[in-house]
């Protein structure tokens, strides 16, 4: 799949959004777009979520994390494979967020501007200040927001070429002769 | 009506029936019908066809619901299984779960097992290492369980007859502690791997670094290619059965390479309850398997009987096989079956980094996993306070640096066009165990499985050499890693049970004297010498060494054995 079709692709797992009304701040009385079994995340807090994770890894001239709807797969991680307490300081770290965008910008986390964001998550990724639950639930969306992104088919195939069937190993390999830079690098 | 009976009879006799279709089993199958005997192999667990069954194989990582990781309620449910490094989203349809076949730990004990057919050959390391002299020397000398009836020399042509089937890559190395093989090429050390074993081999003679010996075609022969299999490509996801036929599994080799001779009745679904015994015959006569589905049982017939049904349900079986002449279980009358129960020390890690050899890297991937230091402890004499000795492993990988405290634009550049890290180094512990008669298994008094089978009780637990051993491990690589020059030096003592290691044995030892063990010299029950045992549960002791070579050279001897003494009319 090239690089156009994927985008279409993730155009169409973010559909969900497009059925919201043209306000961008979805109600806090509808559900998540995807069924969770332990999560209790209403469609505002999803959103919240999609924005912390482009602000982790915007769009450039590369996808961001929104476009990969990584934020999906960071719910279905917590809801299916973290522990209850893991789950729990999430959502309380959730819920954090916004007061402490409150309290700094007056706004919502969704009212802030990127840049306000961002100085804000930078914020809690130094840790000062900020209530362990909003650490807490920052550090697990980070983690997942990476592998997410890392793990999708669009970072596989695209930014570097993932190998089922290597069939060589070199074990000094020179560095010189690796393009981090290129697609394939030789490091999946 | 009589003879429509005999006619069944006649239906459900073989020459030969194996018990458990997994590494041990498959060879069974293949050496018996490759000597012509008509053989019934019979599995408790489902059938997995070579290729067909593979359902995970050629996924890639983004198609797994969980990116590879085990969902939580998997995890709570299967908390034994779990803990097995590879029961993953990818690999665990192979493992039973736990709660599908429990036993009793009277003391903890990690079980993982694998019910299908080809059972755990699936999902191995496929590492593969001989037993040396000393190992089979190694009771005798140092004065635990009972001599081995048998020697190095007894088995090394055995070795070599299964290597060439099989197919195991190594380097040959002339060590006296660990036997060269019939090799296909070696699969390389990377730079930093080599570069450890050059400073072992300058600052501590005797010791050595190798690269892993390991059952992977790196380089095939005609053999390999006339049974179907091709050169290993190196995907190292052999876990989920490989299309390739790359490692040496049942399914992919010995298996359908019986079931080529037209002799082979292969029945999947079937849990063997009993061997059957005939007292005026003085012999087994054949096994009473219960359908998994149905529950209705059935009895089959033949003059040699292999069990394979893998070391700790080979003594369940046994001990469940209860007759007049042996109301303790089959052949045991000397009361000491599904004693002196031995594994593998798993428990202990070290890790560092290394700042060397900054201008390179690794390229693909290596089916051998890196490089193996066999035992250096005691080998010639004894030397320290501990009896035995250790093997490890080695593995070093150049990591890849993201910006840690960043995000935004710099920290997904970091991701998308990272940059290298130091290497990482690092290496487990593969402990012999001494066994003893306090490690045992047993059959639950009362409580049975679905299928009529007493549960196993399973006693094992570490003990005060196993300690010390590990502390000598700690001490001697703390210090060989940092004569070698690497940093950030960390053990790690995973206080895991015994099991995880995945290489129980004994139970059913092999020995000279019928009054102190259980199998002669040809693994013939002494005292029902048509019962064959060549799995883990025949070992009278346990080396550092990986055991599956062993029960496969030792299998393909014991039905070589078998056969020839069954036709002068010998005592099986
Ligand atoms: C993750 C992992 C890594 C490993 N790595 C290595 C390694 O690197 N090197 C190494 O040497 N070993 C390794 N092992 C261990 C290796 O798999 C075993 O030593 C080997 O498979 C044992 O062979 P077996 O035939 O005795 O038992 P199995 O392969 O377990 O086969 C036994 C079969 O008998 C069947 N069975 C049991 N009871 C009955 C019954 N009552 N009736 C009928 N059938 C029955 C089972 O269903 C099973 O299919 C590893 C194992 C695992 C799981
Ligand atoms: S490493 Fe070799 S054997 Fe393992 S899956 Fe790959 S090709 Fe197959």
């Amino acid at each position: 799949m090239n690089r156009r079709t994927a985008l279409k692709t993730f155009a169409l797992v973010a559909g969900a959004a497009a059925l919201l009304p043209a306000c961008s701040h979805p109600p806090a009385e509808l559900p998540a777009s995807v069924p969770l079994r332990h999560l209790a995340v209403n469609a505002r807090q999803e959103k919240t979520l999609a924005e912390v994770c482009e602000t982790i890894l915007p769009k450039t001239d590369t996808p961001g994390a929104k476009d990969l709807s990584v934020h999906l797969y960071v719910l279905k991680m917590l809801d299916d494979c973290s522990s209850p307490d893991e789950q729990r300081a999430f959502q309380a770290g959730l819920g954090q967020l916004d007061e402490a965008a409150q309290q700094r910008h007056a706004q919502p986390f969704l009212g802030c501007s990127p840049a306000q964001r961002l100085a804000l998550l930078q914020g809690v990724e130094q840790g000062k200040g900020f209530p362990s639950d909003l650490v807490s639930f920052y550090k697990t969306a980070k983690r997942l927001t990476v592998s997410g992104y890392t793990g999708s088919k669009y970072f596989l195939t695209q930014q570097i070429v993932y190998e089922l069937v290597p069939s060589r190993y070199n074990g000094y390999f020179p560095i010189k002769d690796v393009n981090l830079s290129k697609s394939h690098h030789g490091q999946s | 009506m009589a003879n429509l009976n005999i006619d069944s009879v006649k239906a459900r006799t073989y020459d030969a029936i194996v018990i458990g279709s997994g590494m041990a089993g498959g060879w069974a199958a293949k050496e018996l019908t490759g000597k012509g005997l008509k053989t019934l192999v019979v599995e408790r667990g489902r059938d997995v066809q070579h290729i067909k069954d593979y359902p995970t194989t050629n996924m890639m990582p983004w198609e797994f619901p969980h990116g590879g990781a085990l969902p939580l309620d998997v995890k709570e449910a299967n908390p034994v299984v779990s803990r097995c490094y590879a029961f993953r989203e990818d690999a665990m349809h192979f493992f039973v779960k736990d709660a599908e076949h429990p036993y009793v730990q009277e003391k903890p004990f990690d079980w993982i097992r694998g019910y299908q057919v080809g059972g755990k050959s699936l999902m191995w390391a496929r590492q593969t290492q001989r037993w040396s002299s000393f190992d089979f020397e190694g009771p005798a000398r140092d004065g635990f369980a009972v001599d081995w009836p048998i020697r190095y020399q007894d088995v090394a042509p055995w070795y070599s007859y299964v290597e060439k089937f099989a197919g195991i890559s190594g380097h040959a190395d002339g060590l006296a502690e660990l036997p060269d093989g019939e090799f296909l090429p070696a699969y390389p050390l990377n730079a930093v791997e080599d570069y450890f074993r050059q400073q072992v081999k300058q600052k501590y003679p005797g010791r050595h670094v190798i690269s892993a010996r390991c059952a992977h075609l790196s380089k095939p022969n005609p053999v390999h290619y006339e049974q179907g299999r091709v050169q290993c490509q190196n995907r190292v996801l052999c876990q989920r059965g490989c299309p390739f036929g790359g490692y040496f599994s049942s399914n992919s080799t010995t298996l359908p390479w019986a079931q080529k001779s037209g002799l082979l009745t292969l029945k999947p679904n079937q849990v063997v309850q009993s061997i059957l015994y005939d007292e005026q015959q003085q012999r087994a006569t054949g096994i009473r398997v219960v359908d998994t589905h149905t529950k209705a049982t059935t009895e089959y017939y033949a003059r040699i009987v292999f069990v394979n049904a893998g070391a700790l349900n080979t003594n369940l079986l046994l001990l469940n096989s209860t007759s007049h002449r042996f109301p303790q279980g089959l052949g045991n009358d000397n009361g000491l079956m599904g004693k002196f129960v031995g594994f593998h020390n798993y428990s202990a890690r070290i890790s560092a980094e290394y700042d060397g050899a900054k201008d390179l890297t690794t390229d693909g991937r290596n089916p051998a996993g890196g490089g193996y230091i066999p035992r250096f402890r005691n080998v010639f004499k004894q030397e320290t306070n501990f009896l035995r000795g250790y093997a490890a492993g080695l593995e070093a990988h150049r990591g890849l640096d993201h910006t840690e405290h960043a995000i935004g634009n710099g920290f997904k550049d970091s991701i998308l066009h990272p940059k290298f890290g130091p290497w990482t180094v690092g290496s487990h512990m593969m402990g012999e165990t001494i066994p003893k008669e306090t490690n045992y298994v047993r059959l639950d008094p009362t409580r049975k499985d679905e299928w009529g089978m007493p549960l196993l009780n399973i006693s094992v637990a570490y003990d005060d050499n196993d300690a010390k051993m590990k502390q000598d491990y700690f001490d001697q690589f703390s210090e060989m890693f940092t004569q070698a020059g690497f940093t950030n030096i960390k053990t790690q003592d995973s206080g895991q049970a015994p099991g995880l290691d995945i290489h129980e044995m004994g139970g059913v030892r092999m020995g000279r004297d019928p009054k102190t063990s259980l199998l002669n010299e040809w693994n013939q029950l002494h005292a029902c010498p048509n019962v064959f045992v060549t799995d883990g549960a025949c070992m009278t002791s346990t080396s550092t060494q990986n055991p599956s070579l062993t029960y496969m050279a030792l299998t393909a001897r014991a039905v070589d054995y078998a056969v020839k003494a069954a036709a002068r009319g010998g005592v099986v």
